[in-house]
């Protein structure tokens, strides 16, 4: 097993002309809780994909789990962003989980026993044991997020990787999504996109402020920084004013 | 006097060629409740329709050639297939690689096969009435050796769902999630309009390629408003599609009306009455509720 879980070394991606990311560094250590924080189009998405290997990075070099994104793609846990389905879309609660179960066994026909019994585990595991026939589309926003994270786990992936689980969602479901992921984490490496500031003082151990350039802090010594967090979170000017003058991947707040 | 339903009944036990038109339209609703699924969740009924409406140029290709150039071994049918496959190709990379002019190329395709078409039409001697039913369908004019051909190409469309209905399905739903799973993403599309494209080919003969879209859709939308999965979609999908293609065989026989015609009139009209059925039940409950 490699040391970090994650290592990004002076990584820089952009859409055409408009660079997104510039010089990122930064690494990762197995069964981290990370939370990545950031203004909207900061480039959060974009560090995600290219994590997962989705996009190449332009300069630098990425390595997860000690092998190019592409290649560690089928360890990890994918649970996406404001999930856009298709409301008709006719599907049920364990067709769905049973996704995460591709790209093992056979190529040809249909899922078998043990990844049926895979997929009901992990179901009970996120408390939706009992609506697994259910249309997925009859399921309430947070069952579906917690679907989704049964989902990821079905694949039993060694990092899992949510972008904004909680978004949209109301408050009740928001603590039964952040109470999963405390217990996830006793098991595994977690790196989440996020806005929820109370989330990311009392759960997440290790925080990325990203906004063209990411920052590592510890949430240690969250009191000190938690202004700045806070407006990295939001996204203020002052803060994009900031990140131009200084980067780097070592954690300031030591 | 018209004739009655029982005349039918009897009638296809007499007649070799209502049993012929029989199966062919049973073996279109195999592959149309199969596919057609596919093609609704997927919203590429679009697609669809062009790759339909080229098969003109194939059809009229392998008329000309087999006319003409005394090709007899080459069936329109052959033509159809090459001619459904290509479009199929053609839109798959270019909608996967420039997405931005899908609709232009897509809606050039549906316009020049169809061209393609009329213009071999034109030049083969004798059989300007061709035309007519590859475009309404001639399901009474269904010979065993085209029945031969839509089992061949039904075996292959039932082979391929049940071998990869997961992959289809995933990338149909979440395509981002089967990439990661290590699916590839682009094979799979374009095995899904290729099957598309015998699809086509198999609804051909029995509403026309302008009808097939109707056939491919209807019979589908009604599975989607049912069933709570993928198989039963395609299971009520496939059984309406039969109830459709047989009791507008029967209509048309008894009233002497075109049976491709009579097939699409009779799925819009019950797509129309599920649908606004179902508009009014739904203000009920919410009425009944309030009052």
């Amino acid at each position: 097993m490699s040391e970090c879980a994650v290592e990004f070394s002076s990584v820089s991606f952009g859409y055409g002309d408009a660079p997104v990311l510039i010089d990122v560094d930064f690494s990762i250590r197995h069964h981290d809780f990370v939370g990545i924080v950031g203004p909207n189009g900061g480039g959060k998405t974009t560090l995600l994909k290219l994590l997962l290997g989705l996009i190449e990075p332009q300069a630098g070099s990425i390595s997860v789990l000690g092998l190019p994104p592409s290649r560690a793609r089928r360890r990890l846990g994918y649970v996406p962003q404001q999930f856009v389905y298709d409301v008709s879309f006719p599907i049920s609660v364990l067709d769905v989980v049973l996704m995460g179960r591709l790209g093992v066994g056979n190529l040809v026909g249909s899922y078998r026993p043990a990844d049926v019994e895979d997929a009901r585990i992990h179901l009970e595991q996120v408390g939706l044991g009992e609506l697994m026939h259910r249309h997925f589309s009859a399921m309430s926003g947070g069952q579906r997020q917690r679907a989704l994270i049964a989902r990821a786990l079905v694949g039993h992936p060694e990092m899992l990787i949510l972008d904004e689980p909680t978004a949209n969602l109301d408050a009740q479901a928001e603590t039964e999504v952040h109470s999963l992921l405390d217990q996830l984490h006793r098991t595994l490496t977690i790196i989440m996109v996020t806005h929820d500031f109370s989330f990311v003082s009392r759960s997440v151990e290790t925080v990325l402020c990203v906004n063209r350039h990411v920052r590592r802090h510890p949430t240690t010594n969250l009191e000190e920084m938690s202004g700045e967090l806070l407006s990295s979170i939001y996204g203020t000017q002052l803060r994009a004013v900031r990140h131009d003058q200084s980067c780097g991947g070592e954690p300031h707040g030591d | 006097m018209n004739p009655t339903v029982t005349d039918f009944i009897g009638a296809v036990g007499r007649y070799p060629f209502l049993q012929y038109a029989l199966a062919a339209g049973l073996l279109a609703s195999v592959a149309c409740g199969m596919i057609g699924s596919y093609v609704a969740v997927r919203r590429i009924t679009y697609i669809a329709g062009g790759i339909a409406h080229c098969v003109l140029g194939g059809l009229g290709a392998a008329r000309y050639l087999s006319v003409v150039h005394g090709w007899t071994w080459l069936h329109p049918l052959h033509g159809a297939v090459v001619a459904a496959l290509a479009a199929a190709v053609i839109i798959g990379l270019v909608t996967l690689r420039w997405r931005q002019s899908e609709d232009t190329v897509i809606s050039a395709l549906w316009a020049v096969g169809m061209a393609v078409g009329v213009l071999f039409i034109w030049h083969t001697p004798g059989y300007g009435e061709n035309l007519m039913s590859y475009l309404f369908g001639n399901i009474l004019m269904v010979s065993p050796t085209e029945l031969w051909l839509l089992l061949a190409l039904d075996a292959v469309v039932v082979a391929c769902v049940l071998a990869f209905h997961r992959q289809l399905l995933a990338v149909c739903f979440d395509e981002e999630f089967a990439r990661l799973r290590g699916v590839n993403v682009e094979v799979f599309y374009l095995l899904l309009l290729c099957l598309t494209a015998l699809t086509v080919v198999v609804l051909v003969p029995v509403v026309g390629l302008v009808m097939v879209i109707a056939l491919l859709s209807l019979p589908v939308a009604l599975g989607v408003r049912l069933a709570k999965s993928l198989w039963g979609v395609m299971l009520i999908g496939g059984l309406l599609s039969a109830v459709f293609t047989t009791a507008g065989l029967g209509i048309s026989y008894t009233a002497d009306l075109p049976a491709g015609a009579v097939t699409i009139v009779l799925a819009g009209a019950v797509y129309l009455l599920v649908t606004a059925g179902a508009g009014i039940g739904s203000r009920l409950r919410r009425a009944n509720r309030r009052g």
